[in-house]
């Protein structure tokens, strides 16, 4: 029941973010379908992923789409909220995929695994981050490295003439 | 397990549709957001389902690369719209610098 709700409200934003026409709406939806993802992880006993979902990206990601939204101004659609590329290919190709995914995994009727009661706290996942996934979470910070790198020779290159 | 795997297909078909459809870049990049979102839905379910804590570790991976592809994605456009070019990417037809 509780996952009903929550999944419609999470899919309710998410039709929300695609349907609004202004932009900073399409970012308030946005952050709408975090929160209820946020709660969802709640259910599947994800505290710390919950709280980073609504730190990270509600938060940071959130107001990074707001800066650039107010750098560039109030955008409209000029002519028609759909591209000339037709909506209704891109319909047809989303069912193919959601029957696809459902086909493909919904074959799996499992019960949930007992977990500790310690299941998704910050230990737990900061004891399987830095101890067997290390060479993964360095990586990431290699990854993130190269994306500031190239945020910052993108957005800076205008100062040149 | 079945619906956090129909859920999660919903959430991304919805996303695919929203990148396929839209025009806005931005709202493009906000698609890609939800379409991440039900990958990482699904893993956190799988991890719970398997009880097993490395699904949530890949997770926190997946929520910080999506940070960075988010970033580049917005550093992208407004590198278009100082250029004076119509944020539009049907109107988009070269990447040369």
């Amino acid at each position: 029941m509780t996952l009903a709700l929550l999944g419609a409200a999470a899919v309710a934003a998410a039709l929300g973010v695609i349907l609004a026409r202004n932009p900073v709406h399409c970012v308030l939806w946005l952050i709408a379908h975090l929160v209820a993802t946020a709660a969802i992880f709640l259910t599947l006993n994800a505290e710390f992923l919950a709280l980073v979902e609504i730190l990270v990206n509600a938060g940071a990601v959130m107001v990074l789409f707001l800066f650039v939204l107010s750098l560039l101004g109030s955008s409209k659609e000029p002519e028609g909220l759909f591209g000339r590329r037709g909506e209704s290919v891109g319909a047809l190709v989303a069912a193919l995929a959601f029957v696809g995914a459902v086909a493909a995994l919904s074959g799996s009727s499992m019960a949930a695994a007992a977990v500790p009661a310690a299941f998704g706290s910050v230990q737990s996942v900061g004891v399987a981050l830095f101890g067997p996934h290390l060479l993964p979470f360095e990586l990431t910070a290699l990854a993130l490295a190269v994306a500031v790198v190239s945020v910052v020779t993108l957005a800076g290159r205008s100062r040149q003439p | 397990m079945t619906p956090y795997v129909v859920l999660s297909a919903i959430l991304f078909a919805v996303g695919a549709v929203g990148l396929l459809v839209r025009r806005d870049p931005l709202v493009m990049i906000m698609s890609i957001e939800i379409m991440w979102n039900a990958a990482n839905l699904l893993i956190v379910a799988a991890a719970r389902f398997y009880g097993t804590v490395s699904g949530q570790a890949l997770v926190f991976l997946v929520i910080t690369l999506a940070a960075a592809d988010v970033a580049i994605g917005l550093a992208i456009v407004m590198h278009v719209a100082r250029r004076g070019e119509a944020v539009d990417v049907d109107a988009l037809k070269e990447l040369k610098g």
